[in-house]
């Protein structure tokens, strides 16, 4: 267990409160279900029932089979037919590996912004007098990332490519009533504009200034948000159930604000030029992902299972989407999957290309799930990466 | 039914860490009750086989485990969209961190795995294999739910401060 794991283990044993009441057998007698009799046709039924579910077993396996296989030899992970590569060995947190130019960037577990050579994983850069940070995009030629400053106040850092010199610009945060601010920060891959969402609000930035060009307040707060590859475009997931997931799409343009779809139960978002993609966890039933039309938030495909967030859409025309132990790569104009790999016991989070390559950031099962490493993985032409 | 042999002991010495285990899921205690007494008259009839495997309060806790997901799954799928938000309830500080409404605040940015996962693995002390058999998912799974409720957790102000700075509230 990690340090932050073992701090999080004591501030949960110091705050849950001693239970008002007491459970007696007594009052458990009412609860208990009657004995249901038997029925003479249920062997012979549970009989078909093993000898189907043996069969597609057989039929998932053998389709599944040119995907398995992770071995590690010599430090360096062979994933089939996905190689990986592991590159350096920085520390990174799981979350938010960002691509731009010829260096990746991540997030080390303080929240320091850190670039990194791809070709050798050396440590090039790393933001400082600074931490905390989240959510790195690039836009307007600088790494644009934001910070929690107080209960409702962010701050905006805009970096250059060498994480010198940030810009900072502040902003007054808002959350759920009675709980803390949300920040989120969202870009299109070519960088020409900038959206910063807390509480219900959602700002339009100049990616170059970091200044506010336009203000849109949706009627609840929002917790996600996806540029469109051509920046013209953002959609928020928005309300909430009482278990987190989300209850509304919303999409902003240029016309205003137009709520896409409700009632599902979504947790992550990504847009393309022809739709947007949101992934909805079912508990006890995997993943979802559905691919909505633009305009009406009409839902024109869906994948069941495997998948789960986070979603991205690439500069080279795939939608990645990382599951807890899987990889799927889909079509961003229909949705339809390309190709998928499932990795038994082993954990990819974050996804970034960078010149026709795709990298990871991934946990090995010997480590803590707070510390990643990155690892370039090849994928299959199926995958269309350019 | 007749009470088997061994099961008054075990609600008398288990039934409190239960029901703290599951406030931290649902939320409060009028919930978190029913979901103790739902694993436990679950649990009555296959006491036995419960006791054979030698880790009754494994078992116990997988039923609860599967019980609260399973809540979820059907209030989920009969959730009614609201235009508003519905109402919570408000901590009387909205900063602070060190009370009890602030665990329950932070602990509903998770989804329900996410919040099981946090609850088993750092309250109930159990290990990521452990986890994953009460959950019944693998340990990668387990891995990737602990991991995001994690950074989700750290994005709560005062409690990320806690985890990452060990500051205490």
């Amino acid at each position: 267990m990690t340090v932050e794991e073992d701090r999080l283990s004591n501030w949960l044993h110091a705050i849950t409160p001693e239970p008002p009441n007491a459970v007696h057998v007594e009052t458990l007698r009412s609860r208990l279900v009657q004995p249901q009799r038997k029925r003479a046709w249920a062997p012979a039924l549970a009989a078909v029932c093993v000898v189907a579910l043996a069969l597609g077993l057989v039929a998932a396996f053998q389709a599944d089979r040119p995907d398995r296989g992770v071995g590690n030899t010599g430090g360096v992970l062979v994933v089939h037919p996905w190689h990986a590569r592991q590159i350096g060995n920085a520390e990174l947190s799981a979350y938010l590996v960002l691509g731009h130019g010829s260096m990746l960037y991540g997030l080390t577990k303080l929240g320091d912004i850190v670039a990194v050579d791809p070709a050798t994983g050396s440590r090039l850069n790393q933001t400082s007098g600074v931490r905390g940070l989240l959510y790195p995009v690039y836009a307007g030629g600088r790494i644009w990332a934001v910070k929690n400053v107080g209960a409702h106040r962010a701050e905006l850092y805009g970096f250059d490519l060498s994480l010198r010199d940030p810009l900072v610009r502040t902003v007054s945060t808002e959350g759920y009533p009675g709980q803390p601010s949300t920040i989120l920060l969202s870009a299109p891959v070519d960088g020409e504009a900038l959206y910063f969402g807390t509480g219900r609000r959602v700002l339009n930035l100049d990616p170059n200034t970091g200044h506010t060009r336009r203000q849109y307040t949706l009627p609840t707060p929002i917790d996600w948000l996806a540029a469109s590859p051509d920046g013209k475009r953002v959609y928020a997931l928005n309300g909430q159930d009482r278990h987190g997931s989300n209850t509304a799409a919303t999409m902003i343009d240029a016309a205003g604000q137009h709520v896409l779809a409700r009632n599902v139960g979504l947790t992550d978002l990504a847009a393309s030029d022809t739709g947007f993609f949101a992934s909805a966890i079912e508990p006890g039933h995997g993943a979802l992902t559905g691919f909505f039309y633009p305009a009406t938030g009409a839902e024109r495909a869906r994948v069941a299972g495997g998948s789960s967030v986070p979603l991205t859409h690439s500069t080279g025309g795939v939608l990645w989407s990382v599951g807890d132990q899987s990889i799927r790569c889909s079509d961003p104009a229909t949705g339809a999957e390309r190709a998928h790999v499932t990795f038994s016991g082993h954990s990819f989070f974050d996804l970034a290309e960078l010149d026709g390559h795709l990298y990871a950031s991934y946990t090995p099962p010997h480590r803590g799930v707070t510390s990643s490493i990155l690892v370039e993985l090849t994928p299959p032409r199926a995958c269309g990466l350019r | 039914m007749q009470e088997p042999d061994g099961f008054s002991t075990f609600v008398d010495a288990h039934s409190r860490s239960l029901l703290r285990a599951a406030w931290l899921l649902t939320g409060d205690w009028a919930n978190a009750e029913d979901l103790v007494q739902s694993a436990l008259a679950k649990a009555w009839p296959r006491w036995d086989r419960a006791m054979s495997r030698g880790t009754p309060e494994a078992y116990v806790r997988a039923l609860m485990t599967s019980i609260y997901l399973g809540w979820r799954r059907r209030r989920w799928t009969g959730e009614t969209p609201h235009h508003e938000v519905p109402e919570r309830a408000t901590p009387d500080d909205f900063g602070a961190l060190d009370d009890r409404q602030s665990v329950l605040d932070a602990l509903a940015v998770l989804s329900p795995q996410q919040r099981a996962a946090i609850v088993l693995r750092y309250f109930a002390d159990l290990s990521e294999a452990e986890t994953a058999a009460t959950m019944r998912c693998s340990t990668g799974a387990v891995k990737s739910h602990t991991s995001r409720a994690l950074a989700r957790l750290r994005d709560v102000p005062g409690l990320g401060l806690i985890l990452t700075e060990g500051v205490t509230p």
